[in-house]
């Protein structure tokens, strides 16, 4: 990989992403709620989870999955691999973008939400292998897309499950349903989110954080496979 | 011999469908080399394959000595690629477009002013893309293309949608390039742009390359024995470039009834007719 490449990349996403509406509407989602959240009566800690959810779904998978397949439908990715940056340096330039407005979400979100982390350094592990995750995610969404207009139609039903999952499994947490939902990356999320958040013990959550890993390499393999196969590696 | 690419024995099949066929040229380094042929006849699967996106079914192809398959990274640096379906980034300015591209190619400090120089968008560097006109915007992107001063230039339909004012100043810019050492690679199915353009031309027609030669060449094997006249009395006749049509051309201009004398040289699109039975579209 190469760093200059690399910051090239960052640059031009970040001159393209802050006039991008889409990117900007999706971005204030998180902040928004953790706004509502902290005016509310009601569990912090369980307000917190659930904006960091709505952060990695909205900011890093969306933002991901918009700007992939905006290069696709204004062909100017094929330029990008006709050109001498490597696909590495390509795919890891786009992601730092969406990665760093995720973090500027968290940030602004925990401050806004002012909850307190007894154990900060776990909840960083959660969000580092959630971020990956959904990083993951939207490329992959950005890969099987044409467009953008088909980017929203598979976005839509996947941040719904995903994020909102972990509350709709509250009130089918019996059935077929909640056992579904249970098995979503966003539940895991909560459960490993919320005890790192309370200071719980690490066995509390292992399970959950083994689960997000295993998420995490799968959906990394699979990018990594529809990618090849959908020749826009070199 | 010095080649910039060497084709041979090219043939691409898509399913049932052969794109092309047994397809051999060479360029020479600085050589403008027209690839002419209707729309389908197989140009851009050509230039797909020359430039690493497309596997080829059969046959060689070499790009600066290398296989076109087998180009790493730092081998795309040596070449540019200018396509009709092309994108830019259309919220940035002119300016920051080059800038993106010339920090990823590496290109020399001051090479963006000197390229908006020569497509003549120094004025308009600080304008988003989205503002340009087609025209502007595709001079942009023969800025991109040109910005690492490639030593070979892919150019596929690159005026298919410019006014005559826009095509004559791509023109004038793809010579200069050219003078500088630049070996062009043009498909287009403008038969005029590539009579004013290229050394060589090559017609393209259902996957098979059916006649090669310098343009002038082209129109001396296939010139017509004829020659065209025009009379003060309205009427045109076409006589013989012999003997007994002397003997014709000497008696109307006895009698002072000539308006004008043309030779009958084809174009290339009549020649591409004579040699494929179709015209271009």
């Amino acid at each position: 990989m190469n760093a200059a490449r690399i910051s090239a990349m960052l640059v031009k996403e970040y001159h393209d992403a802050k006039s991008n509406v889409q990117v900007l509407s999706v971005v204030i989602v998180p902040i928004f709620l953790a706004i509502l959240y902290s005016r509310m009566d009601g569990e912090l800690d369980f307000a917190a989870s659930f904006v960091f959810i709505m952060a990695v779904t909205f900011v890093t998978m969306y933002v991901q999955a918009l700007l992939l397949a905006e290069e696709k439908e204004k062909n100017t990715l094929q330029v990008l691999l006709l050109s001498p940056a490597s696909s590495a340096d390509i795919m890891v330039g786009k992601s730092i973008i969406s990665v760093i407005l995720t973090v500027i979400v968290l940030v602004v979100s925990m401050l806004i939400i002012d909850v307190n982390v007894e154990n900060p350094i776990m909840l960083s592990v959660i969000l580092l292998v959630a971020l990956i995750l959904f990083v993951a995610l939207g490329t992959l969404v950005g890969l099987l897309s044409e467009n953008l207009v088909q980017t929203t139609v598979y976005l839509l039903p996947l941040s719904f499950v995903i994020g909102f999952g972990p509350m709709i499994q509250m009130y089918f947490s019996e059935g077929i349903v909640g056992d579904v939902l249970g098995y979503t990356p966003g539940s895991f999320m909560m459960e490993a989110c919320l005890a790192a958040i309370n200071g719980e013990a690490f066995s509390a959550y292992r399970e959950d954080i083994i689960w997000l890993v295993g998420w995490t390499v799968a959906a990394l393999v699979v990018t990594f496979i529809t990618f090849k196969k959908k020749s826009l590696s070199k | 011999m010095d080649y910039a690419l060497q084709v041979k024995d090219l043939s691409k099949v898509f399913g049932q469908q052969r794109a092309l066929q047994q397809v051999s040229f060479n360029v020479k380094k600085g050589e403008v080399f027209g690839f002419l042929g209707p729309s389908g006849s197989g140009k851009t699967t050509t230039v797909k394959i020359l430039t690493g996106q497309l596997l080829q079914t059969a046959g060689e192809v070499n790009i600066l000595g290398k296989p076109a398959s087998k180009m790493k990274d730092a081998d795309l640096g040596r070449i540019g690629i200018l396509t009709d379906n092309s994108g830019l980034y259309d919220r940035m300015t002119v300016q920051q477009n080059l800038d993106f591209y010339a920090k990823l190619y590496k290109a020399a400090a001051g090479r963006v002013e000197e390229v908006l120089q020569l497509v003549g968008l120094a004025e308009d560097k600080k304008k988003p893309v989205k503002k340009l006109s087609k025209g502007m915007k595709q001079r942009v992107l023969l800025a991109r293309a040109v910005l690492h001063k490639p030593e070979v230039l892919f150019l596929d339909e690159p005026t298919s949608a410019l006014d005559p004012g826009n095509v004559q100043k791509m023109h004038d810019l793809l010579r200069d390039l050219n003078r500088e050492g630049t070996t062009i690679f043009l498909t287009t199915h403008n038969m005029e742009e590539a009579a004013q353009l290229c050394d060589r031309v090559a017609f393209l027609h259902e996957g098979q390359i059916r006649e090669m030669d310098a343009p002038n060449q082209l129109q001396r094997k296939y010139a017509k024995n004829t020659i065209h006249l025009e009379l003060k009395n309205g009427q045109n006749e076409t006589i013989e470039n012999n003997p007994t049509g002397a003997e014709r051309l000497y008696q109307y201009m006895q009698a002072e009834e000539v308006l004008a004398v043309h030779s009958d040289q084809p174009t290339l699109g009549d020649i591409f007719i004579e040699v494929t039975g179709r015209k271009l579209a």
